[in-house]
């Protein structure tokens, strides 16, 4: 996984120390994984928040699940639709 | 899942996660519901955070406990379930104890029954692992025609027996016999090739039926000759010949018109009736009755033999080919063909036909 996403940071030209903290991972639209979020926002089939470092990710979609929840990792299984993040820069 | 309790409680989803995640609880399959949220909890970590929840005034309930010291306490009392279990462990015990099937590998030209028959002979399957000796098996089946060695294993219920057969035996020549080799044919050599002895003969030298080819006495200096098998090979060209007399009559068997007629139920019957020469054909039908019987026609053509005419400027290739085909079915084997040739010679009634092959064949077969 993490040379995975190593080589990802090599090939989209980001630099690795700047880009660690947030992994998010999509299984073909119907499971989400996000690693290192900071806490549940909002809770509903419908929609799952997220605070991730100082923003709110939302993920939009239908019969949407919290799998399994721990300090540092989400698991997300559903229908997944959108992905919005809102906040400031 | 095994060892996570159920909890339901009045409060809002976010709160639940946000509070026990803070704690290091993590949680699994949260979802709102009527009044509240519910959501699992590994059971290690049930009572801290069912303490934390009563803390903050929130009302939990427990709607499954799914622990492992619950499950033993809830089907502690069920004997049958116990028992179920003891009778299928001494099951397995002994059946992981028992050899129930054989294997034969390695087998090319043996028959495998045969080494069925030998390991049969000592033990009647199944039997307990301990109980065979596979030294004796191996015994058994080396002492049979045509093993070489072999090999028994025992994994799991199978026992695997590794059959090595003997290669086949190769014929030694007899080295002591010092009679030459002579010519089967009149010919002319074509090739020659000596192992032992003396080559008497070349290429291109003709060669009469008897003469030696290669001769058994060996030049060891100018006065000593020794003795020794004459082994080689030595083709040559044949020419074989064959003369037929052709008749301008033939006989051929011909139904005279007469005929019998014999219904049975048999396919094949014997025949008792006053044609001493005949040909038979059978017919099948079934008696239109309730239960459809199968019957047989047997019908008898009377035959008798002929002579025929027979024009052999019309027939000339299918007779001739007829007859070169008979020569070559005795040709000896590995023979080649080179050419072949035929002459017709008329007689005042009959006609003669000789027929050539040249062939190159082994002198010495």
């Amino acid at each position: 996984m993490n040379g995975f996403y190593n080589e990802m940071l090599m090939r989209m030209g980001l630099p690795a120390d700047q880009t660690v903290g947030v992994k998010i991972t999509v299984c073909d639209l119907c499971g989400v994984l996000v690693e290192g979020h900071k806490g549940l926002l909002g809770c509903s089939a419908e929609e799952i928040s997220l605070r991730v470092k100082k923003k709110k990710l939302v993920i939009r979609g239908k019969n949407l699940l919290l799998l399994e929840i721990t300090p540092d990792e989400a698991y997300i299984k559903g229908k997944i639709f959108a992905f919005e993040v809102e906040g400031d820069d | 899942m095994i060892d996570y309790l159920e909890i339901k409680t009045d409060a809002d989803c976010l709160f639940v996660v946000n509070l026990l995640n803070y704690a290091g609880i993590p949680l699994r399959k949260v979802r709102p519901c009527e009044g509240g949220c519910r959501m699992w909890i590994p059971s290690e970590d049930g009572k801290k955070a069912l303490a934390l929840l009563a803390d903050n005034g929130k009302v939990t309930v427990v709607c499954k406990d799914k622990t492992v010291k619950k499950y033993l306490r809830r089907n502690f009392l069920r004997f049958g379930l116990w028992a179920g279990l003891v009778f299928a462990v001494i099951l397995l015990v002994f059946y992981s104890a028992q050899v129930t099937r054989i294997e034969i590998n390695g087998l090319q030209n043996l028959a495998e029954t045969d080494i069925l028959q030998a390991v049969n002979a000592l033990y009647e399957f199944p039997v307990a692992k301990k109980d065979i000796e596979r030294k004796e098996i191996v015994k058994a089946v080396t002492t049979l025609d045509g093993v070489a060695s072999c090999a028994a294993e025992i994994k799991g219920n199978t026992l695997i027996v590794t059959v090595y057969e003997e290669l086949e035996k190769v014929p030694v020549p007899d080295k002591t016999d010092f009679t030459d080799i002579v010519s089967s044919y009149d010919a002319v050599v074509t090739r020659i090739i000596v192992y032992s002895g003396t080559g008497l003969v070349k290429k291109g030298d003709t060669v009469r039926k008897g003469q030696t080819l290669i001769s058994s006495d060996v030049k060891l200096d100018e006065t000593l000759i020794a003795k020794e098998k004459p082994l080689g090979d030595i083709y040559g060209r044949v020419w074989i010949t064959k003369t037929v007399v052709i008749s301008e009559t033939v006989l051929v068997r011909k139904r005279t018109g007469r005929t019998e007629t014999r219904v049975s139920f048999q396919k094949e019957i014997e025949y008792k009736g006053e044609f001493a020469d005949y040909d038979e054909e059978v017919s099948e039908f079934f008696l239109p009755s309730v239960v459809p019987l199968k019957m047989y026609v047997h019908t008898y053509y009377e035959t008798a033999t002929v002579e025929e005419e027979r024009d052999f400027s019309e027939n000339e290739e299918a007779i001739v080919g007829e007859y070169f085909a008979e020569m070559e079915s005795s040709f000896p084997a590995g023979s080649v063909a080179l050419d072949k040739w035929y002459d017709v010679k008329r007689l005042d009634k009959n006609l003669t036909l000789e027929l050539y092959y040249e062939i190159e064949t082994k002198l010495n077969s």
